[in-house]
């Protein structure tokens, strides 16, 4: 299930984002559930209701006319909270869930009254966090509200730049209502597990994509059991953070994301929270202050060391898109290349979708279709083996497929610290 | 009652703008014996260890040690306005909790600057031994790492007992400028031991640049992997030196 994402009516967002696309591409993915995204969009919700149609009566839809569809919608949106708090302007994002198009039709009267929903998918309201909270939950008390990507160093809950330090210092009298988080692709379960007071939360991962390619759509994603799938099923799920009920996560190793490691983008200077704190925050190549990575973020917050495991939570996976490590292996540049596209369709006619290749084919089936060079990655990446160059400041982390290739290109430079000889 | 006079303000104004590479808050020691200064930037990668005794002063009054804590950006965007020739006196106000700095010349000026809250930390040096000295001319040092800066944003210090190499190497081309021993650039040469080691450049041209205003003369110390010291000798047993941690690859 990716419960997060963004339809065409989003900034930065395909205009072929749409329901028949995002059903096509999150087949060929493997999920089950995605989110509408975007509810509160006014030309999205007359889309959904023209080309969904809802499932028995579970609160999930299908793309009309395909009732064998086996991708069902969720009806999700996101919001940007924009409100003082301390003598500071905050901008804090939320995912919304709704248990129907009626509900989201609800919702959507209530938040027009704290900004335009036509002016963006995700749109930003005058508002606090706890009273989106009320008011939403007010329309129906089935709907859910949580913190979207709650570590990325803008717009989030703990962000580096304008988060806060605790849930409850967000959500404030509300933040009992709150039961699920989105680690956003800066984080992953360890990196939480470290915050006790997240341990009344379900940590959860959506993809938060703005495009429908599946090295996109549900890079990051949650593995649910459910009898039936509902809405209410789904919820509950989530509520209970039974990990017989949320299997695990799909994560996005967080050292890939765009933010993990404290740097400086202009110098080319990245470093881990333990260094970045001996050379005060300050880049020691120009000067100026360096942008604070999650992994320091928290490091700041943590009141558990690293390595921490709460008991009874569920699992998680780190995984990469298939056709980026595909792309990777074969030299193709990138994963929406023409040849890149060939060998990930041959790898997901054979084997059903693309998370089945990543999570389940043997190394040996995978060979006969790929070979073995690209067979030993897909296994190593599912088996958490492979390194990663973290990313830092807006640059993404890179995948070290081969290291001796690595260490033959342009050597990686390490500044010390004076401190380092006193 | 504390007050000092140079007899050229530009040498303190070069002096300052030495101490300015580094740091925004200048906390000098100042005692009877003259003033001291030592400080790490923010990103504790490079330092300045400022001596100036109180025969360099025209005049020195200080009974008794204090600190004096004072934004160097600011102290140096008065001292622009002083002209060649133009001796400064430094004394302080204490009631006020300002430096008054008197510029006199054709005519006299004063200005004043408000007092900082001073460090406490006591900073030492780096503890290393230096297998490469070598003193050269401070234009000489000082063209090279231009002209390294031109391809490259570090330098390379190789040293061995026939010559001292800087290079740098970028994606627009290499540099490499040798030293031998017996070069006209060099003054002194001393290499124990074969030595190579990485530093970054936008803080040595900066130290560079602003010791040669104060000083003709450079000494480079360093040794694999270490810190490199550079020190710009000063008249009457001043110094003005710098450290610089080394990059590893």
């Amino acid at each position: 299930m990716d419960a997060h994402l963004h339809s065409r009516y989003s900034r930065a967002t395909s205009q072929d984002m749409n329901v028949k696309n995002i059903a096509y591409y999150a087949q060929i993915k493997g999920l089950n559930v995605v989110g509408t995204g975007d509810f509160t969009h006014p030309l999205w919700l007359k889309e959904l209701k023209e080309n969904l149609a809802e499932f028995n009566d579970s609160g999930l839809y299908v793309v009309r006319n395909q009732k064998d569809s086996k991708v069902f919608f969720m009806v999700t949106t996101e919001v940007n909270t924009v409100f003082d708090y301390e003598g500071k302007t905050k901008r804090i994002h939320h995912v919304i869930w709704t248990p129907s198009l009626e509900t989201a039709e609800q919702v959507n009267e209530v938040l027009a009254k704290y900004g335009s929903l036509e002016a963006d998918g995700r749109p930003t309201l005058k508002t606090t966090p706890p009273e989106l909270v009320e008011v939403t939950l007010e329309v129906s008390k089935e709907n859910v509200v949580f913190p979207a990507h709650a570590w990325t160093p803008w717009f989030s809950l703990f962000g580096a730049f304008s988060g806060f330090n605790s849930l409850k210092e967000c959500y404030q009298d509300k933040s009992n209502k709150i039961f699920a988080l989105e680690t956003g692709l800066s984080s992953d379960p360890p990196m939480n597990w470290r915050i006790s007071e997240l341990d009344k939360v379900t940590i959860i991962s959506n993809s938060d994509s703005h495009s429908y390619w599946p090295w996109r759509l549900g890079r990051e994603a949650n593995v649910l059991e459910v009898k039936n799938f509902s809405y209410r099923e789904i919820v509950e799920a989530v509520r209970s953070g039974n990990p017989e009920k949320i299997l695990f996560t799909v994560e996005v190793n967080p050292a890939y994301g765009k933010y993990h490691w404290t740097g400086h983008r202009g110098c080319g200077v990245s470093m881990p929270a333990s260094e970045a704190i001996k050379h005060g925050g300050i880049c020691p190549v120009c000067g100026r202050r360096m942008t604070k990575g999650v992994e320091e973020r928290v490091e700041e917050l943590a009141d558990r060391p690293e390595g921490y495991k709460p008991p009874n939570r569920p699992g998680y996976v780190h995984l990469l898109p298939l056709s980026e490590i595909l792309a990777w292996v074969f030299g193709f540049g990138s994963p929406s290349n023409r040849k890149t596209w060939e060998v990930y369709g041959r790898l997901v006619n054979r084997f059903g979708n693309e998370y089945k290749v990543l999570l389940e084919a043997r190394f040996e089936e995978i060979a006969e279709v790929v070979g073995k060079e690209a067979a030993k990655v897909i296994v190593d990446v599912r088996e958490d083996r492979v390194k990663v160059e973290p990313g830092y400041d807006g640059v993404y982390g890179k995948l070290i497929i081969d290291e001796k290739k690595e260490e033959t290109g342009k050597p990686s430079k390490k500044s010390l610290s004076l401190q380092d000889f006193m | 009652m504390f007050k000092i006079v140079i007899p050229d303000s530009k040498t303190w104004k070069n002096l300052m703008n030495a101490i300015s590479t580094l740091i925004e808050e200048a906390s000098f020691d100042v005692t009877p014996e003259g003033m001291k200064l030592r400080a790490m930037d923010p990103s504790h990668v490079a330092m300045v260890d400022f001596e100036y005794p109180k025969t360099a002063f025209q005049e020195y009054e200080c009974p008794e040690p204090t600190k004096l804590c004072v934004n160097i950006g600011d102290m140096l965007k008065l001292l622009k306005r002083v002209e060649a020739g133009e001796s400064l006196e430094l004394s302080l106000d204490k009631a006020a909790g300002r430096l008054s700095m008197k510029i006199s010349g054709k005519y006299t000026r004063r200005f004043s600057l408000p007092l900082l809250q001073p460090s406490t930390t006591e900073i030492p040096t780096p503890k290393i031994s230096f297998d490469a000295r070598v003193k050269l001319d401070a234009d000489s040092l000082s063209d090279a790492i231009a002209d390294i800066a031109t391809v490259s944003e570090q330098v390379k210090f190789e040293a061995n007992p026939e010559k001292l190499t800087l290079s740098g190497v970028g994606e627009t081309g290499n540099v490499t400028i040798d030293f031998e021993k017996d070069s006209s650039s060099v003054i002194e040469f001393q290499v124990q031991q074969e030595s190579k080691a990485l530093y970054g450049i936008s803080f040595l041209e900066d130290m560079i640049k602003a010791g040669k205003a104060s000083s003709k003369i450079s000494t480079i110390e360093f040794s694999t992997d270490k810190p490199v010291k550079i020190d710009f000798e000063l008249p009457l047993q001043g110094k003005l030196t710098y450290y610089l941690a080394p990059r590893i690859e």
